[in-house]
């Protein structure tokens, strides 16, 4: 873990509201494992709002180049601020954060199921276990061919790649769930699922696995201050224990059995 | 000229600089390492510690506001002999003072976590969160009333062998005569402020944004009101002030040092800038040095005159 001024390659729009941002930070890009996130500051040095960092999960790495990247939705006044920055800039950045998913030893398939911006954490996931020799089964969803994150690198890691939009302009035309329960058989043949989207999404999905009897793992958010444990601020219900289990440490990502979601909308 | 010194001594503690961290913000001392370099820091104080273990309030219990943030965190801590096992040992190796920061239901809890840090190694000083509801008086803060602030420091006092600092809450009328109260109940420091009770509702769901509806706002929007506390308590008693409340620069941390605090204290500061001790022992020892003061001491209370 550390802060660093990371450079600005790229901050650009890929689809309206959602933008990729492309940092160098050799240090961090060396540590970070998929499911894994940054705490970035969004506004210049000195200014007090927004004041604390946002948290945002890497979306993908490449040692070799030492950058990392990151896909946002622009929700409020952090992440419109962080649309301003140019290539060139620097972003104060802190990371490696969190513990991240648990990649399966196996070779076996695993499926990708994201819903909306949540594909973020799961685009390095992808590539990690098509390079590792894994199937890579992927279930993206979103409202319409607008909003539908469908990034070439996820597209080129996945074995085969399923879209589902709400609105049918692209893909099978209803939401990700109702996709799911119609590609149930190459579910039930992955030894794994990794899940991140709205919380409904994937209270769905953690079911309809526990259903189809494969293990599944989904990457949790909540609002952050310190991002290292100490503030106790990240906190969330799991099944593990009486007490309450920190966002930031204990997860981002938890084993879709013990976390405790909202279902409703 | 010889280089400036930062050097303090409060209240029986020495500390290398007056850069403390403020209770809650910092954990248990470790979780920040090693983004935080110990050297930086005078005395670490640690999360609000009870007698028995708290679960804490329901999320959501954090929310950014204007310059600041609200919490209602809810005192989540593993009960004092869970600290004393697995906490302070951890935190006892490295060349620190350590300030035990302790809340409680009832007047009698306070002792009572006393009794079972007594027999502990390692600690510097206790200091006592009286800003929670106190259960017997119909949830009212010890903090607010000043005959039951001091019936609280006389309690902790009368079995304490190491310092006791006493820490105000500000929602109070006049705080001076909290202040008063437990240094005349024989409070050997006194710091100041704990969050001011603030709240926001969410326009969407109509609902207070809180897990806990109130928590506690804290950051740079509270600054001035922290100042102008410091500055009436630290000219109203002798005992040693720790100064805090949206300390984010070495510029804040020497206005409330102006305004009479001995050392100060920071919260949310650590969340947005990890490197905020460094930053402020520097920028203290270079102003230092151009106008010329060799002990940080001087400065204290010098916006009085
Ligand atoms: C571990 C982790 C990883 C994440 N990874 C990603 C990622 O990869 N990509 C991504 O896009 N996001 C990610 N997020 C979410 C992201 O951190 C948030 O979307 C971001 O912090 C929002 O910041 P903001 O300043 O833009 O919005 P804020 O200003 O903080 O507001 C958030 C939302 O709340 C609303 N709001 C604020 N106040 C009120 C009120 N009083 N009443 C009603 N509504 C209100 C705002 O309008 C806005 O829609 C992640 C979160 C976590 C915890
Ligand atoms: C998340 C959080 C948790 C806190 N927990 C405690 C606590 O356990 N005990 C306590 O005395 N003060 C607690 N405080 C108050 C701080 O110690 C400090 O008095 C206050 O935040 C003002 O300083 P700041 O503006 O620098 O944060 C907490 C503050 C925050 C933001
Ligand atoms: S954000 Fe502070 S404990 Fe998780």
């Amino acid at each position: 873990m550390i802060t660093c001024q990371a450079k600005v390659i790229l901050n650009r729009e890929v689809k309206p509201g959602y933008y990729l941002l492309r940092l160098v930070s050799p240090e961090i890009a060396r540590k970070a494992l998929p499911g894994q996130f940054a705490l970035l500051r969004c506004s210049t040095k000195d200014l007090t709002d927004p004041l604390l960092r946002r948290p945002l999960s890497f979306h993908n790495v490449t040692k070799e180049q030492g950058e990392i990247s990151f896909l946002y939705q622009v929700k409020g006044k952090g992440t419109k601020e962080l649309t301003r920055f140019v290539p060139g800039d620097t972003v104060d950045t802190m990371g490696p954060l969190g513990k991240g998913f648990q990649l399966e030893p196996t070779k076996g398939p695993i499926a990708i199921i994201a819903g909306g911006v949540g594909v973020a954490p799961l685009v390095y996931l992808a590539c990690m276990a098509h390079d590792k020799g894994n199937t890579v089964y992927t279930f993206l969803g979103a409202r319409s061919t607008e909003s539908l994150l469908a990034d070439p690198d996820l597209v080129r890691a996945s074995t085969r790649f399923f879209a589902a939009t709400d609105d049918g302009t692209e893909g099978f035309c209803g939401n990700i769930i109702e996709l799911l329960h119609k590609e149930t058989n190459h579910l039930a043949t992955c030894t794994a699922a990794y899940i991140c989207g709205p919380e409904p999404v994937m209270a769905a999905a953690v079911s309809l696995c526990a259903k189809v009897g494969i293990p599944c793992q989904v990457s949790l958010e909540s609002t952050m201050a310190c991002g290292v444990g100490a503030c106790l601020g990240c906190t969330c219900r799991t099944t593990r224990s009486h007490n309450y289990s920190r966002v930031c440490t204990e997860g981002p990502v938890f084993d879709g059995r013990e976390v405790i979601l909202d279902e409703k909308p | 000229m010889k280089n400036p010194s930062l050097k303090v001594a409060l209240c029986g503690l020495s500390l290398r600089t007056p850069i403390m961290t403020a209770s809650g913000t910092f954990g248990y001392g470790l979780e920040y390492h090693p983004l935080v370099d110990f050297a930086d820091l005078g005395a670490v104080v640690v999360k609000g510690t009870t007698l028995e273990p708290w679960l804490g309030n329901r999320p959501p219990r954090i929310l950014e506001t204007p310059s600041g943030m609200l919490n209602a965190i809810g005192l989540e801590n593993c009960g004092v002999e869970a600290f004393i096992h697995d906490k302070l040992p951890k935190l006892t190796p490295y060349d620190l003072p350590i300030v035990v920061n302790i809340a409680g239901r009832t007047v009698d809890e306070y002792p009572q976590v006393i009794e079972h840090l007594e027999k502990a190694q390692g600690i510097a000083a206790y200091e006592l969160n009286i800003s929670c509801p106190n259960v017997r008086q119909g949830g009212m803060a010890f903090g607010t009333d000043p005959e039951t602030a001091a019936s609280v420091t006389r309690a902790a006092k009368a079995i304490a062998s190491r310092p006791v600092i006493v820490k105000l809450s500000p929602n109070v009328t006049d705080i001076t005569a909290i202040a008063q109260a437990v240094e005349a109940a024989g409070a050997d420091a006194i710091s100041l402020v704990n969050t001011f009770v603030g709240m926001a509702i969410d326009i969407h769901k109509r609902r207070p944004v809180l897990g806990n509806k109130i928590g506690g706002l804290s950051g740079p929007c509270i600054r001035p009101l922290a100042v102008r506390m410091v500055w009436q308590v630290a000219q109203a008693v002798r005992v040693p002030v720790i100064g805090m409340g949206g300390i984010d620069s070495w510029q804040s941390a020497l206005e409330f040092i102006l305004a009479g605090a001995d050392a100060v204290g920071i919260g949310t500061a650590f969340f947005v800038n990890p490197g905020i001790a460094r930053d402020i022992n520097q920028g203290l020892l270079d102003y230092m040095q151009k106008e010329g003061i060799d002990s940080i001491s001087q400065l204290v209370g010098a916006a009085w005159k």
